[in-house]
């Protein structure tokens, strides 16, 4: 006759622990909850400086991109999971806030926040230079969307006047900003 | 690295990047607005107010440094301009052009006895620099629909191209895709005026389709003609440049907006006009 071990017997999941494996990955924790919490409230309030501050100083000329930047800085600092996730938000609300009539930045943000995510862990350790190489390159890449946006939505648009109304500005405003972005995505350090 | 593309999390948010991407699309070309949409701007629309009024505090604070160019000229042209006051203040001009300033909404009411007006704040501007788009604090609660149009004592501003409850945006003539019939007023040669995104950052758009013996020259008053959404009457703005097009001989005229849209906080929209009848 065979006697179980009860402490090497298989325990069933509970149901928080099979929310906590399948749902996404995340974990339902405090910790979890918190950096959500604090993703919201800060693409809230950089959602609100760009469509309120931002579109009356204009520096450059240009609205800056304050969302990139920021889903950019989650994802250095919180991971790949965090940089998706917030990239699908930050889109979705400024889109939302915006006007716009073509829904095109999710394309842009969530690629962007869970492949910084998965480089800074693979390859790039987080530095003054990984952090400007990033700047530049989702730079360029939003540059790439404006344009899309503008011919999609006024076809007769000269692509000069496209590059030097619209994208080139903008790239230098978004370039002045970001580490305002990258300083409050630091926030998420503090939650341990 | 290819774990983190086969994984069940990359699936997952791939599809929902997807819906939210297509979703909001597919309902702003059915002109609906998407209900998520409309949750975000009823919780942030309110407290963009609260931005914008620290927004004008810090203009006030900041623009002693980077307007100090500007600021100098103003200066100086103030400086001039009280000398001329002076000088005038026994005509009581300076009570006149408050008067004026403080009627400019009543001689519209005045003009066009069937106006209904609503007045509203901007509470945001274009999140992108490929349009040129306000939010205003009012919406379908205020009985504010799509196509009304929205000016300020100057003139035309735009019209309202998405309503939530309590906001609504307004899609602003100098924006790209916009369209209005107007006619000069001193000849009353008729022609389109048309929003262009290069023209839009200088305040200004076109008057296309002229034809080629208008009559119009640099300083006509430009006004809607009533046809589309825009009653008949509202003043776009003035004649800056008239230009020939070569290839189908017709005339084209730069018009300087009337209404300086930066600098507006508060606008009135047209709830009710009748119809124009020729």
């Amino acid at each position: 006759m065979q006697i179980q071990d009860p402490q090497r017997t298989p325990q069933p999941e509970s149901f928080r622990q099979k929310l906590n494996g399948w749902f996404l990955g995340f974990s339902i924790e405090g910790e979890s909850l918190l950096r959500g919490v604090i993703m919201i409230v800060l693409i809230s309030l950089f959602a609100l400086l760009q469509t309120t501050l931002m579109t009356r100083f204009r520096p450059f000329g240009a609205v800056p991109d304050l969302m990139l930047p920021l889903v950019v800085g989650i994802a250095m600092t919180a991971r790949e999971k965090w940089g998706a996730v917030s990239g699908i938000i930050a889109a979705f609300v400024i889109e939302s806030l915006g006007g716009a009539s073509l829904t095109i930045l999710p394309l842009l943000y969530m690629p962007v926040g869970y492949l910084c995510g998965i480089l800074s862990i693979q390859y790039f350790r987080d530095c003054f230079a990984v952090r400007a190489m990033y700047t530049v390159v989702t730079g360029l890449l939003r540059g790439v969307v404006t344009l899309i946006i503008l011919y999609a939505t006024t076809p007769n648009t000269s692509l000069i006047d496209a590059v030097c109304v619209a994208v080139i500005p903008e790239f230098f405003a978004t370039v002045l900003f970001t580490p305002l972005a990258h300083g409050a995505s630091l926030v998420f350090r503090l939650v341990k | 690295m290819k774990e983190y593309f086969k994984s069940k999390f990359f699936y997952i948010i791939t599809v929902i990047t997807l819906l939210v991407t297509i979703v909001p699309t597919v309902y702003a070309h059915m002109g609906v607005t998407f209900v998520f949409r409309d949750a975000v701007n009823v919780i942030l629309t309110p407290m963009q107010k609260v931005f914008n009024a620290a927004a004008d505090a810090v203009d006030g604070f900041t623009g002693y440094f980077y307007k100090f160019d500007a600021l100098v000229e103003e200066n100086a042209a103030l400086r001039e301009e009280v000398n001329a006051l002076q000088a005038q203040v026994y005509d009581n001009r300076e009570l006149e052009q408050m008067y004026a300033w403080m009627s400019e909404f009543l001689e519209m009411k005045i003009q066009h006895t069937d106006f209904k007006f609503t007045k509203a704040t901007i509470t945001g501007r274009e999140s992108g620099n490929y349009s040129s788009v306000l939010t205003l604090d009012v919406g379908s609660g205020a009985g504010i629909t799509v196509g009304m149009p929205v000016v300020s004592s100057q003139g035309l501003i735009g019209q309202i191209s998405e309503v939530g409850y309590n906001w609504s945006r307004v899609t602003t003539l100098a924006e790209a895709q916009s369209a209005a019939g107007a006619y000069v007023e001193r000849s009353n040669a008729t022609g389109i005026a048309e929003g262009n995104l290069a023209l839009a950052k200088d305040g200004q758009c076109y008057l296309n389709y002229l034809s080629a013996d208008a009559d119009i020259q640099v300083g006509d008053r430009i006004l809607t003609s009533g046809y589309g959404v825009y009653p008949r009457g509202l003043v776009i703005g003035y004649v800056e440049a008239v230009e020939t097009n070569p290839y189908n001989r017709t005339l084209s005229a730069v018009i300087g907006l009337a209404v300086p849209i930066a600098e507006l906080n508060n606008v009135m929209i047209i709830t009710e006009s009748a119809p124009y009848a020729e």
